[in-house]
């Protein structure tokens, strides 16, 4: 049974549960899950809302069950469920966050991010992206999708996720390079050649010495 | 090296995806383009910064798993669907149930109807009465009204238990009765059994009348055994 279902593509597994096969939900949970998770995770920014958005995915897949539905693209309608959750979630906290209330942590200031904080750039550039190329990169980076996986989900050809996903990595390069506190980082390469170098000088001096 | 090319490249060069050749060559127009340089920079932080990134979410997944599996036992079972009420056969299985839902309703509305204009109502629970027979137009209607309605009534029973006068049948006197139905009692005070008063459908043989006009229909049985040639027993 599990070899068979194994075999099965996502929209088989889809049109089993809606007839009653919990196996076929399972398989489901299991290829999606993670994916799912992280998708929700980059968009809505904490673990914990990202396992309430990807919870009511899956309760809004069950309520499928025993419905006339068809659907040919299932990891497509899926991902879509998942973003119009995101949308809600990140609509409903930005009508309720206050700055009165923010926690001083979260309030923006001037000063410059110390050199741990190279996430943080790359976040605050991810960010600035248009939604399109976020997503893109997110199903890329996040989910784990190849192009023309991503052009199965979003319905698109592979040509197009490319231009766009190169075109995101291109603005979001742009985006870290233009930052204040880019200049403070070294690259591993830079700090690999500088450490080879500071070694050789130290060395010289030791033999200098000597 | 071109603009156009220089991402394509960092991207090549990162993912191993250049020969030795080309990754020297790359490594060598780097030092050189500042430019260059920096996008590899760029490009590095970014991957360093989601695989950081990647490996800080986490998620309780058999707690979800442990949830949703509860959710489906607690789902009502289900018998499979038909087929052509699922996948590519759900729009003409929506359509056929569509159809026969209709077909349903329709013979229901018309059988309700139909039992609605044809059922005669309860010979003692007449509500409302109309003209009967003489010049009295099916507009002619009033509610037959206490104490009148159930004189009526009471004249009717003393008619068919105990053989009372017809006049008690329809009431003391035409005018009571807004002369609808005193016309029928002309019919049972004359014992004609097989005449037809004013717009009566039928009068039985047996003695047994059932008077009607457009709107409402009296039956009023009458044994006419127990009743003479001029009406009386």
């Amino acid at each position: 049974m599990t070899r068979l279902l194994n075999s099965l593509d996502e929209a088989e597994l889809l049109s089993r549960h809606v007839t009653g096969d919990n196996d076929a939900f399972l398989e489901l949970f299991t290829r999606l899950n993670y994916r799912i998770f992280m998708y929700a995770r980059k968009f809505v920014g904490t673990n914990e809302l990202a396992e309430d958005v990807t919870q009511e995915t899956w309760e809004r897949i069950i309520a499928l069950r025993g419905h006339a539905v068809e659907i040919d693209n299932a990891v497509g309608y899926i991902f879509k469920t998942v973003r119009n959750l995101c949308l809600n979630c990140l609509k409903a906290r930005r009508r309720t966050d206050y700055f009165s209330q923010l926690e001083e942590s979260h309030h923006p200031n001037e000063s410059v991010p110390s050199p741990s904080d190279v996430e943080e750039i790359v976040n605050e550039a991810f960010e600035r992206l248009a939604f399109k190329e976020k997503e893109v990169l997110i199903l890329q980076y996040y989910s784990g999708y190849t192009p023309t996986e991503i052009a199965g989900i979003l319905g698109t050809t592979p040509e197009v996720v490319w231009k766009r996903a190169s075109r995101a990595r291109k603005k979001l390069r742009e985006m870290v390079i233009s930052h204040p506190a880019f200049h403070l980082f070294r690259s591993g390469k830079q700090k690999e050649s500088e450490r080879k170098a500071n070694g050789k000088k130290t060395k010289q001096r030791e033999n200098v010495s000597i | 090296m071109k603009r156009s090319h220089i991402h394509r490249s960092i991207e090549r060069y990162l993912d191993g995806k250049m020969s030795a050749g080309e990754r020297q060559a790359f490594e060598e127009a780097a030092v050189r383009d500042p430019e260059l340089a920096e996008m590899l920079r760029a490009e590095e932080m970014i991957r360093s910064a989601v695989t950081r990134e990647r490996a800080s979410m986490r998620m309780d997944e058999s707690r979800l798993r442990t949830h949703l599996s509860a959710v489906l036992e607690g789902l009502p079972v289900h018998s499979p669907l038909p087929s052509a009420l699922v996948g590519k056969g759900a729009a003409l299985g929506t359509s056929l149930v569509k159809t026969i839902g209709t077909v349903i309703g329709v013979l229901g509305v018309v059988g309700v109807s139909f039992f609605l204009f044809t059922a005669e109502p309860d010979e003692h629970n007449i509500r409302s009465g109309s003209a009967v027979g003489g010049n009295a137009s099916p507009s002619d209607t009033r509610e037959m009204v206490n104490p009148a309605e159930a004189q009526e009534e009471r004249g009717i029973d003393a008619v068919m238990n105990r053989g009372g006068s017809p006049q008690d049948a329809v009431g003391t006197s035409p005018r009571e009765t807004g002369g609808r139905l005193g016309n029928a009692a002309e019919l049972s005070t004359t014992g004609d059994r097989e005449g037809r008063v004013g717009n009566a459908r039928d009068v039985g043989s047996e003695g047994s009348a059932v008077l009607s006009s457009d709107t409402v229909r009296v039956k009023v049985k009458v044994n006419m055994r127990d009743l003479g040639k001029d009406g009386n027993r």
